[in-house]
């Protein structure tokens, strides 16, 4: 730790480390630090009336963490929440994976770029306007819909938007990009060579990806899954523009609370998304077994 | 036991260039054969073409009689060592030498059995259990080596492993590769720049540049008697004196250079009138007191430079030609000093003269 700041030290002079040490303060400390308390605090306290706020009825109490453990209904909401999450994770990694792999090992050249700018464009847009759009083509009188009656595969429209499948959609297709690119990082720097020689010792594709591709893109892997699933727990967007009006969503249960002005409710619901965000971030980890460290590289 | 390779009329075109072009070459069974040539001659795609990883755009690829044309790398009976070795470096040892042999299905426990025999083969005792990325460059080496052999290849084929290896190991893999290649009969192709690689371990050399095979032939004739220009000139250290064809004598013609007229070998059958180039060995030019010998060069001494068993003169005719000398530090050969004057010559069986090459550019 001493030769680490020496080092720093010698190489950025006093200003440099000065500077690095406050941005990164003030990063840790307001960004993170505090927000994350004074949330936890409002989650340990009673909802009250303005003029008793300080009083003697303020105190610490595990009152809302109870409410949500008794509350049969939300505790469905939040396992569905946690469920469809997941279900958003596996089909974004099964579409992303094989783009990511054909992005960083088959197509050669200038193509990449191309490809890559085709990825991107797309989210040149607001996340909002994007699931607007995909309103408007799920919609009973929607492009697909119109699209499946003149085929004659359908007589009457589809209702899309009354299950969950709709959300799930929306989200695999909001967050795509944050599952291709971490294992596409991760690919690139895999050498073909390895795979040619796996492909002349007789291994057919599917065992190549196996013993090969996989394990070497395991912390990309981990990565655009934890991103994927946090994002998808944690937005309130697309349950709200895509989800049925009947079938809620658990940031949508959160929100509502912030709404109706109990934010020490809200703050309980919140804190235990967060605690399950974390266990699932370190449930990956231990699945791929990557450290910490291999997982921000 | 090694399997022949027949590589009949083939060429591989990537858009308008040729890396192969109209390649014939028959490489027996449990033959040590190797491709020598500069960088970019074709050599890598050669082995590439034989290992399947593409087809050739023309041409036929046969191993022990079979076609290959279509059949994937996973399919053919070769396995490939290569430049940068490739080896898995999430593997251990014993996982990456039986990669193969997982991939065919084979017991763990008969597996197991099998790579300890590699492991013994290639002299890799007690590093079974390691990754290969605690390895010394010649244990990769040899892990490579094992990987491919585990899957009892008709043909081995080999991507200058021993590039990235420091002299001293190189030189011991070198006799360790042909001692493998000896014990097990497999073929080996070996793809080399390197000219001391291919003359040393080779059964025969195929000589390559730019996509066309040279000369194929044993390593000495490759080295005494070279095809062409380019054989001539990239293979060994040679002196060059360019002229006219004044008079051919059976075997020999007699060349007018700027420097005078030389007599050489003719084994092209140039004739007369035809521009072509001399090349003589510096091992084979000698100092000559007499005044009127044949194939007389007067020159004076440029440099001389001391390598311990031999010294390296180069000297510079009157008329501006520099030749490269060697002089055996046997005792036999006279001393001499930096700025002197001296005759030199060469026996006119040592030289010979090849047409002007359209790549003789090595």
């Amino acid at each position: 730790m001493r030769d680490f700041w020496k080092n720093a030290l010698r190489d950025l002079g006093k200003i440099g480390v000065a500077y690095i040490i406050i941005t990164v303060g003030i990063w840790l400390v307001f960004m993170i630090l505090i927000p994350q308390l004074i949330m936890f605090d409002y989650s340990l306290r009673p909802m009250l009336a303005l003029r008793d706020i300080g009083g003697p009825k303020d105190v610490w109490t595990l009152k809302n963490y109870i409410v949500f453990f008794t509350n049969k209904l939300h505790m469905a909401i939040f396992f569905k929440t946690i469920w469809s999450s997941f279900i958003v994770t596996l089909v974004a990694l099964a579409i992303c994976y094989p783009i990511a792999f054909y992005l960083a090992k088959v197509v050669r050249g200038g193509k990449v770029g191309l490809l890559m700018l085709g990825l991107i464009i797309p989210y040149w847009i607001n996340e909002l306007l994007r699931l607007f759009a995909w309103q408007l083509i799920l919609a009973d009188s929607g492009i697909l819909n119109q699209l499946l009656i003149l085929l004659g595969i359908i007589v009457d429209p589809i209702n899309f938007r009354a299950g969950n499948g709709a959300v799930i959609l929306g989200m695999t297709y909001a967050y795509i990009l944050f599952m291709v690119f971490p294992i596409y990082n991760v690919m690139e720097s895999l050498d073909r060579n390895q795979l040619d020689a796996a492909r002349d010792l007789g291994a057919s594709w599917l065992r190549i990806h196996r013993r090969i591709v996989m394990p070497h893109a395991k912390p990309g892997i981990a990565v655009g899954c934890t991103m994927t699933f946090m994002l998808a727990a944690g937005t309130v967007a697309a349950p709200q523009l895509l989800g049925s009006p009947s079938s809620f969503w658990f940031t949508q249960v959160i929100n509502t609370n912030f709404e109706c002005a109990n934010w020490n409710q809200g703050a309980a619901y919140a804190t235990v998304l967060m605690l399950l965000c974390m266990i699932f971030m370190f449930i990956m980890l231990k699945i791929f077994k990557v450290g910490l460290k291999e997982l921000t590289q | 036991m090694g399997q022949d390779v027949e590589i009949a009329d083939v060429s591989m075109r990537f858009g308008d260039f040729y890396a192969a072009r109209d390649i014939n070459v028959h490489i027996e069974a449990g033959e040590f054969f190797s491709f020598l040539g500069p960088s970019g001659c074709g050599k890598t795609t050669l082995l590439r073409l034989v290992s399947g990883f593409m087809d050739p755009t023309k041409g036929q690829i046969k191993i022990g009689g079979k076609d290959m044309i279509g059949i994937g790398s996973n399919n053919r009976p070769t396995a490939m060592i290569f430049q940068n070795l490739a080896l898995f470096p999430l593997m251990t040892v014993m996982e990456n030498i039986g990669f193969g042999l997982e991939v065919r299905g084979m017991p763990k426990v008969e597996r197991i059995k099998k790579v300890e025999e590699l492991i013994e083969l290639v002299d890799l005792f007690g590093t079974g259990n390691r990754y290969v990325s605690e390895l010394s460059g010649g244990q990769m080496q040899r892990v490579a080596i094992a990987r491919a052999l585990a899957v009892n290849p008709a043909v081995l084929l080999l991507d200058e492993p021993l590039s990235a290896l420091d002299l001293k190991l190189r030189h011991h893999m070198r006799a360790e590769l042909r001692n493998i290649q000896r014990r097990t009969g497999v073929t080996f192709i070996y793809i080399t720049h390197d000219q001391t690689e291919a003359l040393t371990m080779s059964d025969r050399v195929g000589v390559m540049s730019i996509g066309k095979l040279e000369q194929v032939a044993v390593p000495d004739v490759i080295y005494n008697n070279p095809a062409t220009a380019f054989v001539a000139s990239f293979v060994g250290e040679t002196n060059r004196l360019q002229g006219t064809i004044s008079n051919i004598d059976g075997e020999y013609a007699v060349l007018n250079t700027a420097s005078g007229p030389f007599s050489c070998k003719n084994p092209q059958r140039m004739s007369k009138g035809e521009e072509g180039t001399i090349f003589i060995r510096p091992e084979t030019v000698f100092m000559t007191k007499e005044s009127n010998a044949s194939n007389l060069l007067a020159c004076g001494i440029q440099n001389l430079s001391f390598e311990g068993a031999y010294a390296v003169v180069t000297l510079k005719t009157e008329q501006g030609q520099l030749l490269t000398m060697r002089l055996n530090n046997d005792g036999t050969a006279p001393s001499v000093k930096a700025d002197e004057n001296v005759n030199v010559t060469f026996n006119r069986e040592n030289a010979f003269v090849l047409k002007n090459g359209d790549s003789s550019s090595a």
